[in-house]
């Protein structure tokens, strides 16, 4: 009897833990794996009047049209345009960032300048986008004003071809300084004792950033470098969408914005859903890859 | 371990200073030196924005504005106040910030503890379960038709339930969870009789009272700075929030200005006191946004920090 009531109770606690698991489990059913299975709406032609039970299935005429447009390979290339331009300008400034913080003798100084570079990652998109437009501002803005003074012709900052390094380098102002968080993170993990050796060895200072420093992130590099590599083919559309110009869609019109487009303001929603399909699988795809050759070549991944 | 490294210290400064060669005085210099720039440039549009807000707008435009505010400009702050877009705004985004955030946290606090549990039998399912959607997702359709189907449109619930928990957050907390409150601890609130309900209520939660912080400010500062949702699901100008209102009066002059310099010339002359004076106010409406995260952040900087720490320990 008294087992009888020991089990009772224990089963009792467990419900109370499922209990309050309970909010979190009905939010992942209903918010995440909801719309995965509402993912069907790709293959179908979904009509908002009769629903997805009477709307009819089509395969996949979706994908096939979105290959058939040549506007689609247009902003598949816009897409990787800008992913890869600002991997390539935007990854190794947090690295050098964090290394340069990590050698600052003066600790309060350190402080100070962190929280300048942290800053801007809290700045919301459209403010930091509204910077950037009212400092661009071709007859009134800061840069054309210094421009002038110089001696200068004003420039044109809504064209096609200055869209990319506007884009580019208020990225870098907005993650640049927060990114170097992780990387410190793993630099606070050094041993003391690595630099004492280092010092009684006669190591200056740049060999010791060289030999110790680097060495001792290169594990974290992997995994943001996998990361990165992983994300190469999802830009995401908040911030494009804000610096979206009659002057500039030919570069600035990307896969994640055109499903915005072609989705919520055509009401294409069948449509939209099978390129934002397509596109999630191509990015589980490359994760998956890049998580595979970095377990290969270094052993280290993200499982 | 620890004993030894400390006993060093004293020692180990000794040997850092004598070891300091030339090389290493100029790698200081310059480090410090480009940092310092860096720093500069990167504080400078904050700034900039702030001081062309006060300054009068033809000194703003006719480049007087680099370093120090110019004149003044209480006939543009007088406007913005007049705007009452502007302020339904930012009551809306209290709203949504307090709503959500009181949301995030009941939720997320709730489902770490139980998931941090390592004898719940449902932890290993669950957990791969909320691990999957790090990768795949339904998408911006599939999710906009669940809300309009839920009825959410036009409601607070449309910008707090899909967002209810942040998969990273819930991440963090379980860490946390795990390492800060243990397995006896739990086990001896159990044998006293306590439930799960009460053990979290009454000890895990006033324990946690750092990891409730970082998660409160996290989301916090998220719905604060959220547009995409309200742009989704609010179709009502009437409940935009904040940085929806910011993004539709940045945006109107700009689209305004390229459909005038398409048409003809003339126009443009016309407009520009006009445009002048709506320029200067963007930076106002700019300053009024970033205002309140700027003056709070310096104060909880360290938490942030603290939420980055903790997830690498178990990223």
């Amino acid at each position: 009897m008294p087992e009888m009531k020991r089990f009772a109770r224990r089963i009792g606690r467990e419900w109370e833990l499922l209990a309050l698991v309970l909010p979190t489990l009905a939010f992942y059913v209903i918010f995440h794996y909801g719309p995965m299975y509402g993912l069907r709406i790709a293959f179908m032609d979904y009509n908002p009047f009769l629903g997805f039970a009477k709307s009819k299935w089509v395969g996949l005429k979706h994908f096939r049209n979105f290959f058939a447009s040549p506007m689609s390979w247009t902003y598949i290339a816009n897409t990787l345009r800008i992913s890869v331009v600002s991997f390539i300008c935007g990854y190794p400034i947090p690295i050098i960032l964090a290394l340069m913080f990590n050698s600052l003798p003066l600790k309060q100084t350190r402080k100070l300048i962190q929280t300048v570079f942290y800053m801007p990652n809290f700045v919301s998109v459209v403010v930091t986008v509204g910077m950037l437009q009212l400092f661009t501002n071709n007859q009134v803005g800061i840069i054309n004003q210094i421009v002038r003074r110089l001696g200068g012709s004003a420039l044109d900052f809504t064209t096609a071809g200055s869209f990319l390094p506007q884009y580019v380098i208020s990225g870098i102002w907005s993650g640049a300084g927060w990114s170097t968080l992780i990387y410190t993170g793993a630099l606070a993990g050094v041993s003391p004792e690595l630099y004492e050796a280092a010092i009684v060895d006669g190591a200056s200072k740049i060999q010791r950033v060289l030999r110790i420093d680097l060495p001792s992130i290169a594990p974290t590099l992997s995994i943001t470098l996998i990361l990165a590599i992983g994300g190469i083919m999802s830009v995401g559309n908040e911030k494009v969408l804000l610096m979206q110009l009659p002057t500039n869609l030919s570069v600035t019109e990307i896969i994640s914005t055109y499903t915005y487009h072609a989705g919520i303001i055509n009401n294409q929603f069948s449509f939209s859903s099978a390129i934002g399909l397509m596109n999630s699988a191509v990015n589980l795809a490359l994760v998956l890859a890049a998580n595979f050759i970095s377990r290969r070549a270094t052993d280290t991944g993200l499982w | 371990m620890t004993d030894t490294v400390n006993n060093r210290k004293p020692r180990r400064t000794g040997a850092l200073l004598r070891s300091r060669r030339q090389g290493d005085l100029l790698f200081d210099v310059v480090n410090l030196s480009v940092l310092a720039a860096l720093t500069a440039l990167f504080f400078y549009p904050m700034y900039m924005v702030f001081i062309a807000s006060f300054s009068s707008p033809t000194m703003l435009f006719n480049g007087k504005v680099m370093f120090l505010p110019r004149g003044s400009n209480i006939d543009g702050f007088r406007r913005v106040m007049n705007m009452p877009e502007l302020w339904r705004g930012y009551l809306n985004s209290i709203y949504y910030t307090i709503v959500g955030t009181a949301v995030n946290l009941a939720i997320t606090t709730t489902g770490a503890f139980a998931l941090s549990r390592k004898r719940f039998w449902l932890k290993t399912p669950l957990s791969i379960m909320v691990m999957v959607t790090m990768f795949f997702g339904g998408g911006m359709i599939p999710s906009y038709l669940l809300v309009r189907d839920l009825r959410l449109i036009n409601t607070v619930w449309a910008l707090v339930l899909p967002g209810a928990v942040s998969t990273w957050n819930l991440i963090i907390s379980r860490a946390f969870l795990g390492m800060t409150i243990s397995d006896e601890l739990q086990d001896a609130a159990l044998i006293d009789g306590c439930g799960h309900i009460r053990f979290f209520l009454s000890i895990v939660l006033p324990l946690s009272s750092t990891l409730v912080a970082i998660l409160g400010m996290y989301y916090g500062v998220a719905h604060w700075n959220a547009y995409w949702n309200a742009l989704l699901y609010m179709t009502n100008k009437d409940r935009y929030p904040l940085q929806l209102v910011l993004r539709n009066i940045l945006r109107m002059a700009q689209i305004a200005i390229e459909e005038a310099k398409m048409g003809n010339n003339e126009l443009i002359r016309n407009v520009d006191e006009l445009y002048q004076r709506s320029e200067s106010m963007k930076y106002i409406i700019v300053v009024a946004a970033v205002l309140p995260i700027m003056i709070v952040f310096p104060f909880i900087e360290k938490y942030f920090v603290k939420g980055v720490m903790i997830g690498s320990i178990k990223g």
